[in-house]
């Protein structure tokens, strides 16, 4: 009868635990070729395998999400250097490959200092980075173009505000609100995956 | 006495009715786009609006808004902004900011560039923003 109880009270306090991770979902098996800021190119999601991820999608020409969350990805890095964390990767991946080519992310990446040594901005063929994001959920939908006085074409994209965790073995584990990063809790779930 | 309301008055008149405080723009490079954030402040009593802002260091620069649906975030011209009497309005990253279109030249951090406000009463105001990153 006592150890009934034990059975049951043990039962009753795993069933009411929530697990960090609400999810274990494969990027799936498929590699997509894209070419970083320093035009090297890349298999994704193979060649960040075997380090943890964080990563997300933007565009260069966003004004005020992207930028904050760029930025709270490398506040993110700053903080896991600080930590001694050396098993991760930061990565963005541009929606919009026609304007964001390698010479812009390297631009972008070079204005805000970004340490390159685990971050990486990644361009690529459109309908590859738009299966990806299909299969992560990510919307990116365009909106009306205009033009500047010298005839360039200007127009944004209304899209998902979401970083991901990725593990080890290339699984989603977490998502987050890019812009409004808990930098505390994703050093956290980062150390968690370690 | 009739001198000193006239003084008065005339003060009143000149009085700033907008104050401009923290102002920065996000470093960026000749082709790039950017924002300006400011606090804008209403001495005034009556409401006013601000209907354009103005540079020479963006081929084209507006006002936006940006907006959440649901997980999405969007952004969306607006015409104007209508600042309280004796309000703060806060242009702030995530929400309303002056949108810089293809900024003209490289900048570095530090560096100051002139931005000019113009409201529906109070007139044209003249601000210098900070350059920044993150």
């Amino acid at each position: 009868m006592k150890h009934l109880l034990i059975i049951l009270i043990s039962v009753l306090i795993l069933s009411g635990c929530k697990s960090r991770f609400d999810k274990d979902e494969p990027l799936g098996r498929k590699n997509i070729t894209l070419i970083s800021q320093d035009s090297v190119q890349i298999n994704f999601p193979q060649d960040f395998s075997g380090k943890t991820m964080l990563m997300g999608f933007m565009f260069t020409n966003c004004p005020d999400v992207c930028p904050m969350i760029s930025h709270n990805l490398q506040l993110v890095q700053a903080k896991a250097k600080e930590k001694g964390i050396k098993d991760v990767n930061f990565v963005l991946i541009t929606f919009d490959p026609e304007r964001d080519k390698p010479w812009i992310l390297n631009e972008y990446a070079g204005v805000r200092d970004i340490d390159k040594s685990n971050y990486k901005l990644l361009t690529g063929n459109k309908g590859d980075i738009n299966t990806l994001m299909k299969k992560m959920q990510f919307v990116a939908i365009p909106g009306d173009t205009s033009k500047t006085s010298d005839g360039d074409l200007i127009y944004f994209f209304t899209h998902t505000d979401r970083v991901y965790l990725i593990d080890k073995e290339n699984k989603i584990r977490k998502e987050y609100r890019g812009s409004k990063l808990n930098i505390a809790e994703v050093i956290d779930d980062i150390n968690s995956l370690e | 006495m009739n001198l000193l309301i006239l003084f008065l008055g005339l003060f009143s008149l000149t009085a700033p009715q907008i104050k401009i405080e923290n102002a920065w723009m996000r470093l960026a490079n000749k082709g790039m786009n950017s924002a300006l954030y400011v606090d804008v402040t209403n001495l005034s009593s009556k409401e006013d609006e601000l209907t354009d802002v103005s540079s020479n260091i963006a081929n084209t620069v507006q006002i936006h808004v940006t907006y959440k649906q649901g997980e999405n975030m969007g952004m969306r011209r607006i015409p104007s902004v209508t600042i309280k009497g004796k309000g703060t309005f806060h242009f702030a990253p995530g929400g309303f900011h002056i949108m810089l279109i293809k900024i003209k030249e490289n900048m570095k951090a530090g560096d100051k560039k002139e931005f000019t406000l113009t409201f529906k009463h109070a007139g044209k105001v003249k601000v210098m923003a900070i350059v920044k990153r993150d």
